[in-house]
């Protein structure tokens, strides 16, 4: 394993204009990002957007036509060493397991293709039985798991070896919310222990839970990189608001906002700023207000701004 | 590394056990029934050809000839049941492969020396089965000689006997081999199912890929020639395993002569480069298809084209020149060719030199490619 350069914090993964194509359809346009240790980072995009590609790039399964990778402070080629290669761990989307094996042999198989063997190698598929709460049905063959086990043991097989940066590709696909908030809680273990995560998905509610920051990709490129309560502020006017009066406003709350008999809809950039001043002159028309939501801003809000609602297949 | 890849890759086949019915059971279930439809070949063959004797006469002459069809070549001769029975129909009804029609006046005519005459002796043949007419007439004509040496004066009898040309078989390329033809169809019908099996098991790789098992790998210490490597060793192995079951049924049910120094030596040098050359080209299949249809369809065309023209269905001295040339382009054609003669010209070990050269080249060329095209795979992304 090599060691991160002296001096606190470090950044665990860096990736400088990573350009990339394919038959000569870009499929990265300089795409650049860094994830510090205990980190944890969403990749999200549109399908096609480029989140696999670079997820590849990074991991050294595809060598970047330009640009760099720097894992742990050092630059690393394409052709990558054993101790560069252990720097990251990769839990691709597909549950890559061998199925005929039971949770116990897959979870020796991946440590020794990682260079753990012996006493250590033991040592670690009892701790990932253990994490991953699986220790009983260790000796039973992966086909016959739960969706959600055969994707807790995926993410294990990529630890073993204890990483510094884990790259997981839609982690949580087809997974009930228990096992779910079983794979969170994982994840944010790992997280405790400073590794940097970078997490590409489409569950936009999960990244907005759980990421520290967020990169938005769409074809190729980086449209947003920030954290994601900056992102959302930057959303302006997209706090949803309803109102239901006892009967039809007659007065004009903006252009913003729309009627629809007792109920009135719309947006606002600061509802603690402005909402009063709505609520007031609701109240010198006569209206009584029955009912009042206010949404938050969502990522998926400024997904959908940012990579527009067609359709990228 | 590769002593995981093995590992997983016996605990993957050990597992299924219809796959593993597949890689052992179903190649001797095939070489079983070939062994015993043609391993009689190996004793004359006479015993395939059924024929009916319809006598004109009875009498010691006709039963000494008849037996002497018998003994000597190994003729299966029955007496038609109702000799008013047209020679035709006993064909047409499968009765007998051919019929043969005994004069009255024979016996007379063979103990007179011609004196009375010589009747014809008629032989109805079935064109369905261009050697039996051949086989049998030969054997009539011989026993007809010796039933008319038997029935000259002794001194004369011996005179003659003595003075009659003899012909002898040698065999100049060793030739000392037990059961000939089961040594082909053991070879034959191994490196055809060897050449299935492990195509069928090399889909491993494309089950790799599919799952993304195959970027995890990548992303671990481990390299795609080492990947491709232990994928090799393991096909190795299970291919040896599968032939040398094949070749030791052969052994006890078949009576193959495989336990001799020469023959235990020669067969497993073939076998091990047979195996490594098959693992080689089940691999290239796979790192060439995109899917397990896609490889299942084109390893079947080719696996039997490549059976076909290698002689692993049909004997290739026995095909016409130009195909015997084009099969020599199949790698079964230089397995066979080694097999051939470890069993049927006694040859020692070092005398499989060229087979074992064009074998092992063509492992490297095969293993070669894949390596190349597993690289684009992974490079393209697929």
């Amino acid at each position: 394993m090599i060691e991160p350069p002296n001096g606190e914090p470090s950044l665990s993964l860096e990736a400088e204009g990573i350009r990339k194509s394919f038959a000569g359809t870009p499929a990265l346009r300089g795409v650049s990002l860094s994830v510090r240790a205990g980190e944890w980072l969403g990749l999200l995009g549109p399908n096609g957007a480029g989140k696999t590609t670079l997820m590849r790039v990074i991991a050294g399964l595809l060598p970047a036509d330009e640009g760099e990778v720097s894992l742990l402070g050092r630059r690393v080629d394409a052709v990558r060493t054993a101790e560069e290669r252990d720097v990251i761990g990769l839990v691709p989307q597909e549950l890559a397991l061998y199925p005929t094996l039971t949770a116990e042999e897959n979870l020796r198989a991946f440590a020794r293709f990682h260079g753990v063997a012996g006493g250590m190698a033991r040592e670690r598929v009892d701790w990932a039985l253990g994490w991953t709460g699986l220790a009983e049905r260790a000796r039973e063959r992966v086909a016959t798991f739960s969706g959600g086990m055969k994707r807790r043991l995926n993410i294990a097989c990529a630890v073993l070896h204890g990483p510094r940066v884990l790259l997981l590709d839609e982690p949580t696909v087809g997974v009930d919310p228990q096992a779910r908030q079983r794979i969170w809680s994982m994840l944010g273990a790992l997280r405790e222990e400073g590794v940097a995560i970078v997490h590409s998905s489409h569950q936009l509610d999960e990244v907005e839970a759980t990421c520290d920051r967020v990169v938005i990709l769409d074809r190729g490129e980086p449209r947003r990189v920030g954290a994601v309560a900056d992102l959302l502020r930057d959303l302006r006017g997209s706090h949803r608001i309803s109102m239901r009066f006892d009967a039809t406003p007659t007065v004009a709350f903006g252009p913003s906002f729309e009627v629809d008999g007792a109920t009135v809809t719309g947006a606002l950039e600061d509802p603690a700023r402005d909402l009063p001043e709505l609520l007031a002159k609701a109240s010198e028309s006569g209206l009584s207000l029955l009912e009042l939501k206010i949404e938050a801003p969502r990522l998926e809000d400024l997904f959908t701004a940012l990579t527009g609602e067609g359709l990228r297949e | 590394m590769i002593r995981t890849l093995l590992w997983i890759g016996w605990l993957d086949l050990r597992r299924d056990r219809v796959a593993l019915a597949l890689t052992f059971a179903l190649p001797l279930a095939f070489f079983s029934v070939f062994a015993s439809v043609f391993g009689g070949l190996d004793d004359g063959g006479g015993r395939t050809v059924k024929v009916a004797w319809v006598a004109e006469e009875a009498t010691d002459v006709t039963a000494r000839l008849r037996a002497n069809m018998e003994e000597r070549f190994g003729l299966r001769i029955a007496p038609a049941t109702d000799p008013a029975q047209e020679p035709a129909d006993l064909i047409t009804s499968g009765t007998a492969d051919v019929v043969v029609v005994v004069p009255a006046g024979l016996s007379a005519a063979l103990t007179s020396l011609g004196a009375t005459g010589a009747p014809e002796v008629s032989l109805y043949a079935n064109d369905a089965n261009p050697l039996a007419a051949p086989i049998v007439r030969g054997a009539l004509e011989a026993a007809l000689f010796d039933v008319v040496v038997d029935s000259l004066p002794e001194a004369v009898a011996d005179r003659v006997a003595a003075s009659a040309v003899r012909i002898r078989t040698e065999r100049p390329l060793g030739g000392g081999a037990k059961k000939p033809s089961i040594a082909f169809f053991a070879a034959g019908i191994g490196v055809m199912f060897l050449l299935f099996s492990l195509s069928g098991r090399s889909s491993i790789l494309i089950e790799e890929r599919e799952t993304g098992v195959l970027a995890r790998l990548m992303a671990s210490r481990l390299t795609l020639g080492r990947l491709l490597v232990g994928r090799w060793l393991f096909l190795v192995l299970l291919g040896c395993a599968q032939i040398s079951v094949m070749f030791v049924w052969a052994a006890f049910a078949f009576g193959l002569d495989l336990f001799t120094p020469r023959h235990l030596a020669g067969s497993a040098i073939m076998t091990v480069m047979s195996a490594g050359a098959a693992a080689a080209f089940g691999l290239l299949l796979a790192t060439l298809c995109r899917s397990r249809a896609q490889l299942s369809g084109i390893s079947s065309v080719v696996i039997l084209v490549m059976s076909a023209l290698g002689g692993s269905m049909f004997p290739r001295f026995l095909m016409p020149e130009g195909m015997q040339q084009l099969g020599r382009f199949t790698f079964n054609a230089w397995a066979l060719d080694g097999y051939q003669k470890v069993f049927w010209y006694e040859a020692a070990p070092l005398e499989l030199w060229r087979e074992c050269a064009v074998l092992a080249a063509a492992t490297a060329v095969l293993l070669g490619l894949a390596l190349v095209m597993a690289r684009r795979s992974v490079r393209d992304g697929v």
